[in-house]
């Protein structure tokens, strides 16, 4: 009876082991896949441009070196730039943020006539590719004169008309649709408004959205080159200052179109510039971020 | 006896109240989309030239239209496509992501680098940072090696399923699949983060509950997990096609940017965009018939 019952059990246990095996394997392989271009870039920045042609250096290199960096220091300004981003993509992000998930409880939790129309209106414009309209809006945008200036930026994000604001507010509406009514009509029969309610009820319960909102409003502002190319043409920022970074090494050091090698490493070293902010504000709020996805069910 | 029962009070400032969070995106809408759109048709509409004292437009009627359908050599070559490669991929992104968000959702050491890992890239590597890695020929060169190694296991992996006498054409599909997985894996960072996020907010009274009764996993995942996650699925699905029609890649997006900067050829680029966008939204219409019926929103 009982070898019976421990026999039963290892082979629960085996099927257990090889489950474990198999999403830890599973893991690994997509992990490496995603992380690869990271580690590329990185291993690239530091590593001496002749030691990218180096056989036996494949990831690691021989040396590590700043010279990269100090190289590009010149074509990408950081102190200044890293000022500007925060100016223009941090400050678009945040109000962006802000005011989508105001749209988005508004067209989660209250009922109206033309709510639906207006979904499905916010659905439009997640759906028209913004390359569609960009010369328009550029006229549009030279119109009530505020091109060149970081209003064009602002005033999207604080209308939640700003880069990918569709997509934010159907996230914040979905998120809301799932909260449960007693909390929201407990706070009616306590006598809170729907602003109070909002505030003190709801969006302490919000914090994953928010958090999930944020960090892609701010990657998606702070990588893109597009809408800052055609609206903010006058103001460098560090996604733009890469982006016409191979055209400026070309132009400023003769001979270097001839090193492959070396413009790799600048280019990465580039990158690394670029995105060590992002990246660091990523591992401050990686453990908010990965809690938050925890958090996102209300009631256990 | 007053059968028509009048909104309550609460009911109607409760309306009132829906407006005015949703109004401040109604403010930014109508400049920020509506009228650069209503100008995009203008343009579709016409011959522009563009000179010094700014764009003349002359009305042409459907010629652009015409020429886009009965002269482009591409267009609708491009179109099918798009259309192709966005039912190729939606299915698989979907599945996978739902895969590795459960994956995810389960406790093991390590989870929380695992998460940290699997959304890093997503946030790091987006806008000119992957166009910066897609023009590096090192970066390519290298990347491909890992391309070449994943083909490989996949010809080991197709001879196995072929010696097990299966149909080549479920070979052929399932081989495609995993060749693809390199790129999928790219596309899937938001989706699993929907997906977790959906995970997460599932009682586990529910499972509990279907253990009681000697569900099985398998009837668990489709009796539960699946119903429950329908709400995120919508989102992850208009999300996947979106990102699959506007992703910077995609060979319309270059064709109608591309002629607008380098000819000016605004007009007919609009004409194209607009097409494009409609096609887009009578898919994402049909997705919304077929699958917003069967979601389901808890009431909790």
């Amino acid at each position: 009876m009982s070898a019976e019952r421990s026999d039963h059990l290892t082979r629960k246990d085996l099927a257990g082991f090889l489950w474990r095996f198999v999403r830890g394997l599973v893991l690994l392989e997509v992990g490496f896949i995603l992380l690869y271009p990271l580690i590329y870039t990185v291993t690239v920045a530091f590593r001496p441009p002749q030691e990218l042609n180096d056989p036996v250096v494949v990831w690691i290199p021989k040396t590590w070196t700043f010279r990269n960096i100090a190289e590009v220091w010149e074509f990408i300004k950081l102190p200044e730039l890293l000022l500007n981003n925060v100016r223009i993509d941090l400050a678009s992000a945040i109000l962006q943020t802000a005011v989508c998930c105001l749209v988005g409880y508004g067209l989660a939790r209250f009922r109206f006539r033309e709510k639906g129309l207006l979904f499905a209106l916010v659905v439009a414009t997640i759906v028209i590719p913004p390359q569609a309209t960009t010369i328009a809006n550029f006229i549009q945008f030279r119109g009530m004169g505020i091109l060149d200036t970081p209003m064009a930026f602002y005033l999207p994000a604080l209308t939640a008309n700003g880069i990918r604001s569709g997509l934010f507010i159907f996230i914040y509406r979905q998120f809301f649709r799932n909260m449960p009514a007693d909390l929201e009509d407990a706070a009616y029969i306590d006598g809170g408004g729907p602003f109070t309610t909002f505030l003190r009820i709801m969006l302490p319960n919000a914090t994953a959205p928010v958090i999930i909102v944020f960090l892609f409003s701010m990657v998606w502002y702070w990588n893109d080159t597009f809408f800052h190319g055609m609206y903010l043409d006058q103001t460098q920022t560090l996604s733009t200052a890469l982006e016409t970074l191979r055209s400026n090494l070309s132009v400023m050091i003769p001979g270097i179109q001839a090193d492959p090698f070396t413009i790799s490493c600048y280019m990465q070293a580039g990158v690394v510039m670029t995105i060590f902010p992002v990246l660091a504000i990523y591992i401050l709020m990686q453990r908010y971020f990965t809690e938050s996805i925890e958090r996102t069910g209300l009631v256990g | 006896m007053n059968r028509r029962i009048r909104p309550l009070p609460l009911e109607r400032r409760k309306a009132f109240y829906g407006r005015l969070f949703v109004l401040p995106w109604l403010v930014g809408f109508l400049p920020f989309f509506v009228l650069p759109l209503i100008r995009t048709v203008r343009y579709s509409l016409s011959f522009m030239t563009a000179s010094a004292e700014g764009i003349a437009l002359q009305p042409v009627g459907l010629r652009n239209y015409i020429k886009l359908f009965a002269e482009d050599p591409d267009f609708i070559r491009e179109l099918s496509t798009a259309f192709g490669t966005m039912f190729q991929e939606v299915p698989l992104i979907l599945s996978f992501s739902i895969f590795i968000a459960m994956l995810l959702n389960q406790k093991f050491r390590g989870r929380t680098l695992a998460r940290a890992i699997l959304f890093l890239p997503v946030i790091v590597t987006s806008g000119v940072v992957i166009y910066i890695l897609k023009t590096d020929i090192n970066a390519l060169y290298a990347m491909n090696g890992v391309q070449g190694q994943s083909f490989l296991r996949m010809t080991a992996l197709t001879d196995i399923l072929y010696s097990l006498g299966l149909d080549y054409r479920i070979t052929d599909l399932i081989s495609s699949a995993m060749g693809r997985i390199f790129d999928i894996a790219w596309k899937c960072g938001v989706q699993i983060l929907l997906f977790l996020g959906g995970l997460q907010s599932i009682p586990s009274s529910f499972y509990e509950a279907a253990s009681v009764e000697g569900a099985t996993q398998w009837e668990k995942f489709w009796k539960i997990t699946f119903p429950m996650i329908t709400p995120v699925l919508l989102t992850g699905i208009v999300y996947s096609i979106v990102d699959s029609f506007t992703y910077y890649g995609n060979n319309i997006m270059l064709k109608s940017i591309k002629p607008a900067f380098d000819n000016l050829n605004y007009a007919y680029a609009s004409a194209m965009s607009l097409v494009y966008s409609v096609m887009v939204m009578v898919v994402l219409g049909l997705v919304f018939l077929l699958v917003g019926r069967r979601v389901t929103y808890v009431e909790r």
